[in-house]
């Protein structure tokens, strides 16, 4: 991997050489730099579909600010630093340090005057080990009925000039889908490879806890519309998998105060009868009832906080004992809430292709300066580009990946999933490739393996077989040679 | 109300075959017909997982449309009275007649087999509607409420066939949920509706959930007020509607929002029934005052036999004009043929105009982009651009079509309409009758609730549905050379061979775009001299008919009057005892008009009061 990135170093470098243009020439530059940084992850979806929350909810910490109505208007960079700052790039190409402040949790950016529409982009730096690995980036709701807003996010995911896509993977937050998603998603898709591509994105089904409007088992319907949009041809090519998130529910699990948690025991002490009338509607949980001992402002911050989702929820756990703690409470509705399935997914699926993906963008940065050369020039780096992506394995595993999800190659008896999962969907380590649990013994994952090389190499070498099911036999014959070479 | 107007129209029709005037009564038989028919349609309307189901099933108090956290409605399923739970399937009819569909009877149970996507997803079972009968005293206003397919979902044909849905709605509710502000698509929406429907509602939906619904809601408003005409805003939650029903908690049922939602859908339907009451009873009048002519003429002249010479010169008057009327030269016929000549060519002309715009617009947008990577996005583009030139053109054209309509009726009402002349005359005989003004020959309206707008409605939904289904050639993809050709031809030949292939993908997709804009303009110009055509020869119709009515009347008068002056003392008492009698009765049936119109709104506020008390228990 490191090896790939090495490759791409050059590239990028002997673009600059050969580009003469003082503005291509920083643009590389920053591709260059891009390199060495944490993978990119932007969160984009519709307006409302709760990108702010899930970031806080990823970040750990109330960071985004969030509000009933349309809220996020910038598009906003959390990255690691070390000191807390916070910095406008204007469209003029000017940084500005902006002041903010930090109130009961998210933090209050004073743009000093400064236009929304004059801000190219907000840079939080914060000092937060959850951000070392990952960038994440806020943008605002597609979709919006203030379509300037709507632009600007949409410039900003997919850029209309040759500027590079900055972004290295998306989160796609939607609700139910809607026709406007699926286009969104074709849209994202560099056409590097030609085709869209699922590679670099993930769609969560968001706001989760509310797609049963409050009924407890609402995560689980959740999870049943998810696994059937994993399975929708239209988003399979478009995205890797679904998942359903609650990302208010991870927000407060991940902030939750020993207050709120106080509060809510102290409620789940009350009268049953009383807390079920108090339940019947949002209004009716903060009005004012001189018989719950619970003042209606702390009842009103609990609402903000849990939803009445969360609610419903939390206080059968405390009640039941199942939660004592506020810590106890957190884990359990952090678990509930989808969040820790989907960072284990970023991990699996981003984190360890982040070589990948950044040379990926770094090569289609490369790609897009082209047509500006010289045409001895553009040859050259063409033909270095198509070398790298030819000697890369991992690209020609995306590439397969990318087909089989089209459903442009089909092995005869064999399931699409287990050619995906070779191809490191569920992870890549050797034994989540084979589909086996982790403490496998070491030697049967290596037999395994030796018995699926000697697999697809009898399927490529018959001689019925087209040259695409040969060539992706071939691909997955080098993937589980690669995996035998990992475990030793 | 619905009924007693039906019973004056049948004493009225009684009166008009009493008195020798088929013709009358004919005319009348059509009013009765219109007043038989009790539809008033309610449907309701928004994006998919909105609560559009669950609200029609909590208006109703009944589960009859299939809800899910997952699955959307699939098929328009319709709700309307019946003595008792019935459901049947409407299916378009394989032999092609027009208007004739295939009505199959379901069990009950098995709606959701029909009107979901668990059953038929997309529709795949191409059903026009499932028709659901249930015996609700709400629904037995002649209410029918149509709960939609969901705009937006991935099965995005839906939306089409809701929007060519729409101009058959007498009210729309149109649904969003309070978890989030108004969308630009549904903003779109909202605003097209509104143009084809009058009536619209917003619900907001699932507000004990979201406890920032109040901040919402007011968001929204902010967003409805840039409507071109305001929208009233509702709160309902089915949860605590079904809720408040199960504990029979008017105080929750309240806070459910129903009660003023159902309200409101009631003081709706009672304004479209009212609007048909009040033509009906307009048509009656009309009928009256005609009959009524004639026996004045010869009360009058039975009374005062002196006065003979002056009522005859006025009926002689008044049949010259009349006859005028009846003449194939008659202006209004001028006016009308003129004018339906200049809207058609007016017409072609702005189409034509919109269509080229449109046309050089799209060529541009190819000219400057790669149209293989554009495509998916410019088709949908010009889709939405054409159906809206389409549905602008032909708004208009609705639009001068009531003026058209207006401008002939009056040459039926300025001063020299014979029935007021003659009216004028018996008031200079000092008969203390006064001019109604309610007589008056009515415009054909051709906006909603207007008998012309049948025809026009239909055609709308054809031109939107046509612009957004009609076939467009898809682009045959041209990958400019890739890459990998780049390693065998050198960078140059490929940046030719790019260029030579990408000059080729845009002519073809100019040809396609243009070809599309062509058939759109072609088919639609069709459509829309048809629609012209049938209201010409409807308005034709209408005026022609009142004229010969009037010339009938006149000619009846003439021959009363006449025989009234060759009546000998002796009889004259008695005739005049008669032709006093029938006045008398045709006063009658006059005031029995009166009551079915004028007390109407204070009568239908006394029974709104009393009805809104018992909201939740109205199921």
């Amino acid at each position: 991997m490191a090896e790939l990135t090495e490759q791409v170093q050059a590239l990028v470098g002997r673009a600059r050489q050969l580009s003469a243009d003082p503005a291509v020439d920083e643009r590389l530059a920053a591709v260059q730099q891009r390199l060495d940084e944490p993978l990119r992850v932007a969160i984009a979806g519709k307006v409302k579909a709760g990108k702010s929350t899930l970031l806080n909810a990823l970040v750990g910490e109330q960071l985004a600010p969030t509000d009933a109505g349309e809220c996020t208007k910038i598009v906003t960079w959390y990255q690691h630093g070390h000191t807390y700052r916070v910095t406008l790039d204007l469209v003029d190409g000017t940084k500005k340090p902006a002041r903010f402040t930090r109130e009961g949790g998210a933090i209050d950016i004073d743009l000093g005057g400064v236009a929304a529409e004059n801000v190219a982009r907000i840079v939080v730096e914060w000092p937060t080990k959850r951000l070392a690995d990952v960038t994440l980036i806020d943008t605002p709701g597609v979709a919006s009925i203030n379509s300037s807003v709507s632009k600007r996010a949409l410039s900003f995911l997919i850029p209309d000039d040759d500027r590079p896509v900055e972004a290295d993977a998306v989160l796609y937050l939607m609700r139910h889908m809607h026709a406007d998603d699926l286009s969104f998603l074709e849209s994202f898709h560099d056409d590097e490879l030609a085709h869209p591509s699922p590679v670099n994105a993930i769609g969560l089904l968001s706001r989760a806890d509310e797609v049963a409007v409050g009924r407890p088992d609402a995560m689980r319907v959740a999870e049943r519309i998810a696994a059937r949009y994993r399975t929708d041809e239209r988003l399979r090519r478009l995205c890797q998998t679904v998942l359903p998130v609650g990302g208010l529910l991870a927000e407060t699990a991940a902030t939750l105060t020993q207050d709120e948690f106080e509060a809510l025991e102290q409620m789940s002490a009350l009268d049953r009868g009383l807390v079920e009338k108090l339940m019947l509607s949002a209004d009716r949980f903060v009005s004012d009832t001189p018989t719950c001992s619970v003042a209606p402002m702390v009842r009103r911050h609990l609402l903000d906080r849990f939803g009445m989702f969360g609610i419903r929820v939390a206080l059968p756990m405390i009640r039941q004992g199942r939660a004592t703690t506020a810590s106890e409470l957190a884990t359990a509705l952090d678990n509930r809430s989808g969040v820790v399935a989907l960072r284990e997914d970023l991990l699996e699926r981003f984190a360890n292709r982040r070589d990948v993906l950044r040379a990926r963008s770094a090569m289609l940065a490369v790609d897009r300066t082209l047509d500006g050369l010289s045409d001895q020039a553009a040859a050259e780096l063409e033909s270095e580009i198509e070398r790298i992506r030819a000697g890369a394995h991992a690209f020609a595993e995306i590439r397969l990946l990318n087909d089989c999800r089209r459903g442009l190659v089909a092995f005869p008896g064999v399931e699409s999933d287990e050619i995906e999962r070779l191809l490191g969907t569920a992870g890549s380590t050797p034994s989540a490739r084979l589909g086996v649990a982790s403490n496998v013994a070491p030697d049967d994952v290596r037999g395994r393996l030796l018995a699926e090389i000697d697999k697809w190499r009898r399927k490529g070498a018959h001689p019925l077989v087209t040259r695409e099911v040969a060539d992706a036999a071939s691909v997955l014959v080098r993937t589980c040679e690669g995996a035998l070479a990992e475990m030793e | 109300m619905r009924e007693k107007a039906q019973a004056v129209v049948r004493t009225a029709i009684q009166a008009a075959t009493a008195y020798g005037r088929e013709d009358l009564a004919a005319r009348l038989e059509g009013t009765g017909r219109a007043l038989s028919d009790p539809n008033v349609r309610v449907m309701v309307v928004g994006e998919f997982k909105q609560g559009k189901s669950s609200l029609v099933n909590a208006m109703l108090n009944a589960p009859v449309c299939p809800v899910d956290d997952d699955v959307a409605t699939s098929v328009p399923t319709l709700v309307r009275y019946a003595e008792e739970a019935r459901a049947s399937l409407i299916r378009p009819d394989d032999a092609g007649l027009a208007g004739q569909n295939a009505v199959e009877a379901i069990d009950f149970q098995s709606v959701p087999v029909y009107a979901s996507e668990v059953g038929n997803p997309g529709n795949e079972r191409g059903l026009l509607a499932v028709e659901i009968g249930l015996p609700r005293t709400i629904l037995s206003d002649g209410l029918v409420v149509v709960d939609t397919p969901g705009v937006g979902g991935l099965g995005s044909p839906h939306t089409a066939a809701t929007i060519a849905a729409l101009p058959s709605a007498d009210v729309l509710l149109f649904v969003s949920d309070s978890s989030q502000e108004l969308t630009e698509a549904e903003f779109e929406f909202l605003k097209t509706a509104q143009q084809v429907c009058s009536v619209c509602a917003f619900v907001m939906t699932k507000h004990d959930f979201y406890p920032d619904w109040q901040q919402i809601r007011e968001l929204n408003a902010g967003h409805l007020d840039r409507l071109p005409s305001p929208i009233p805003i509702f709160n309902a939650s089915a949860m605590l509607r079904l809720k408040a029903i199960e504990s029979n908690d008017k105080e929750l049922n309240v806070e459910s929002g129903y009660p003023h939602l159902i309200e409101f859908v009631k003081e709706k339907v009672r304004e479209v029934t009212g609007d048909v009451v009040a033509s009906a009873a307009n048509d009656v009048r009309s009928v009256i005052a005609q009959l009524e002519a004639t026996f004045e003429g010869e009360r009058q002249i039975l009374e005062d036999p002196h006065a003979a010479a002056a009522v005859m010169a006025d009926f002689e008057n008044a049949k010259e004009r009349t006859s005028a009327l009846r003449d194939q030269a008659a202006r209004w016929q001028v006016t009308l043929n003129d004018g339906v000549a200049d809207l058609n060519s007016d017409f072609d002309h702005r189409l034509r105009g919109r269509l080229r715009q449109t046309t050089v617009e799209a060529e541009a947008s190819i000219e400057d982009q790669e149209p293989g990577k554009i495509w998916d996005e410019f088709e949908q583009w010009l889709r939405r651009r054409v159906s809206h030139d389409l549905a602008q053109t032909y708004l208009e054209l609705v639009n001068r079509t009531q003026e058209l309509s207006a401008l002939v009726a009056d040459h039926f009402e300025d001063g020299e309409s014979p029935l007021s002349v003659h009216l004028d005359a018996s008031g200079a005989l000092s008969t203390a009758e006064e001019i109604d003004p309610r007589t008056r020959i009515e415009p054909i309206k051709v906006g909603a609730g207007g008998k012309a707008m049948t025809a026009m409605r239909g055609s709308y939904g054809g031109l939107l549905m046509f612009g957004m289904m009609a076939q467009m050639a898809g682009l045959a993809m041209l990958n400019p050379a890739t890459a990998a050709v780049g390693l065998l031809m050198g960078r140059k030949a490929v940046k030719d061979e790019r260029e030579r292939q990408l000059t080729m993908q845009r002519q073809q997709a100019k040809m396609t775009s243009r070809q599309f804009i062509d058939d759109a303009g072609f088919e639609v110009g069709k459509e829309m001299k048809d629609s012209l055509r049938s209201l010409h020869r409807q308005l034709r119709d209408h005026y022609q008919t009142r004229a010969e009515e009037m010339n009938r009347s006149i000619a009846t008068s003439m021959a009363a009057a006449q025989e009234a002056m060759n009546t000998s003392n002796q009889e004259r008492s008695n005739r005049l005892r008669d032709v006093t009698a029938e006045l008398g009765r045709l006063a009658g049936l006059s005031q029995a008009v009166d009551a079915i119109t004028t007390p109407a709104g204070q009568s239908a506020e006394g029974q709104s009061a009393g009805q809104s008390t018992g909201g939740a228990s109205n199921g």
